[in-house]
């Protein structure tokens, strides 16, 4: 596929973006069970292949306007984490646990990863495993990850994590601690399946979700910078 | 502290213009910054941290206002938009992993499921004994989340 201009490329980019990301939302609501990202991601790939457009060219016209959505996006996450009711919370505990979660959610799969013989660039990228995709992409940007392979290990790490955590959890009665584990492991897809558990657990998931992010965005890129030097 | 939000009669679609500016705002005040100080890459993680301190503060004063959690559920439904090109191209890398393919697979299984059960189990003897309220006033919290991945 070709086009006259960087702007018709750029529009036709995001054009095609937004109605992978209608159609996938509106399929989503009506089929309950289909997961929203795989469905959008799919027909993103499904439309380029019918229009013979190749990914690299797709992407390099709509990286800079969608470079900045992302930011926007992380930015906007501080609001979920801000308006957070802490009120009854076993805070000093909550803190352990998540500091915890946030440098097993790092160090194990960097280390398991190393233990495969798999790339640099990998190991890197595997840094970002525990955190929702966009800080996740930002941490990775800033440590020289590769975007597309952090994005693939979030992803895909989110839906195994949502997938088997009830067969996980058969030992565990409190939903509290369900919704924790949920989300500060699977993130966003782990947040998802929280809520279907109840509200109990849907709310320490998100507070999983959000902490977690912000706290390994803090201390990976200054470990991965202590490291690399 | 100030309850995590106070009631006001803004409509969304006025909600959704303060807190994008807001955001836009802030965000590439942080980008300005960032380039000064010679670290671009860091601008969006710089942008949350101070995102999160205005908020944390406006909280501490007043109270945040319900329109801005409103807006920003509304918003973060619609947040995966941001990374479908990227994520895109994580589909078609999954396919062009080559002799990564296992070592990744593996990789990405054994480090979110251990984690996920010893974290439940850690989290299940540590909260036993503390009480919950499971007040509705935060529940907005959880429901936005449902749109991130």
């Amino acid at each position: 596929m070709s086009f006259d201009s960087v702007f018709t490329a750029t529009l036709a980019a995001i054009l095609l973006t937004l109605a992978a990301h209608v159609i996938a939302r509106v399929l989503a609501r009506k089929l309950s069970w289909l997961p929203m990202v795989i469905t959008a991601l799919v027909l993103v790939l499904l439309f380029l292949f019918i229009l013979q457009w190749d990914y690299n060219h797709y992407y390099s016209v709509a990286k800079p306007v969608f470079d900045n959505l992302l930011g926007y996006v992380t930015v906007l996450l501080a609001v979920p984490l801000a308006a957070m009711n802490f009120k009854g919370l076993p805070v000093k505990k909550l803190t352990m646990i998540v500091a915890l979660a946030s440098v097993v959610g790092a160090l194990l799969p960097m280390s398991l990863a190393y233990l495969f013989s798999l790339s640099n660039e990998t190991i890197l990228a595997f840094a970002t495993r525990s955190v929702t995709t966009p800080i996740g992409l930002s941490v990775a940007d800033l440590i020289k990850a590769p975007l597309a392979m952090a994005n693939l290990i979030i992803i895909v790490s989110g839906l195994i994590g949502g997938t088997l955590a009830r067969f996980l959890f058969r030992g565990i009665d409190d939903d509290r601690a369900k919704g924790l584990a949920l989300g500060l492991a699977a993130h966003a897809f782990g947040t998802v399946e929280a809520w279907q558990i109840s509200h109990t657990a849907g709310r320490y998931a998100a507070f999983g979700l959000a902490v977690n992010g912000l706290v390994t965005a803090i201390w990976v890129p200054i470990f991965i910078s202590a490291l690399s030097s | 502290m100030k309850p995590s939000s106070s009631s006001s009669n803004i409509p969304l679609w006025m909600a959704l213009i303060l807190t994008l500016i807001l955001v836009v705002v802030v965000r590439e005040s942080a980008v300005i910054v960032c380039q000064w100080a010679g670290i671009e890459k860091a601008a969006n993680i710089v942008g949350l941290l101070t995102m999160f301190v205005i908020l944390m503060v406006w909280r501490l004063i007043k109270g945040l206002p319900s329109w801005l959690t409103q807006a920003s559920n509304t918003l973060l439904v619609d947040s995966g938009f941001a990374f479908l090109p990227v994520s895109a191209g994580a589909g078609l890398l999954l396919f062009a992993l080559g002799d990564e393919f296992w070592g990744v697979m593996l990789t990405m299984i054994i480090s979110t499921l251990i984690p996920l059960w010893g974290l439940a189990i850690l989290a299940n003897r540590s909260l036993n004994n503390s009480g919950d309220t499971d007040s509705s006033d935060n529940l907005n919290t959880t429901n936005q989340q449902k749109g991130q991945h």
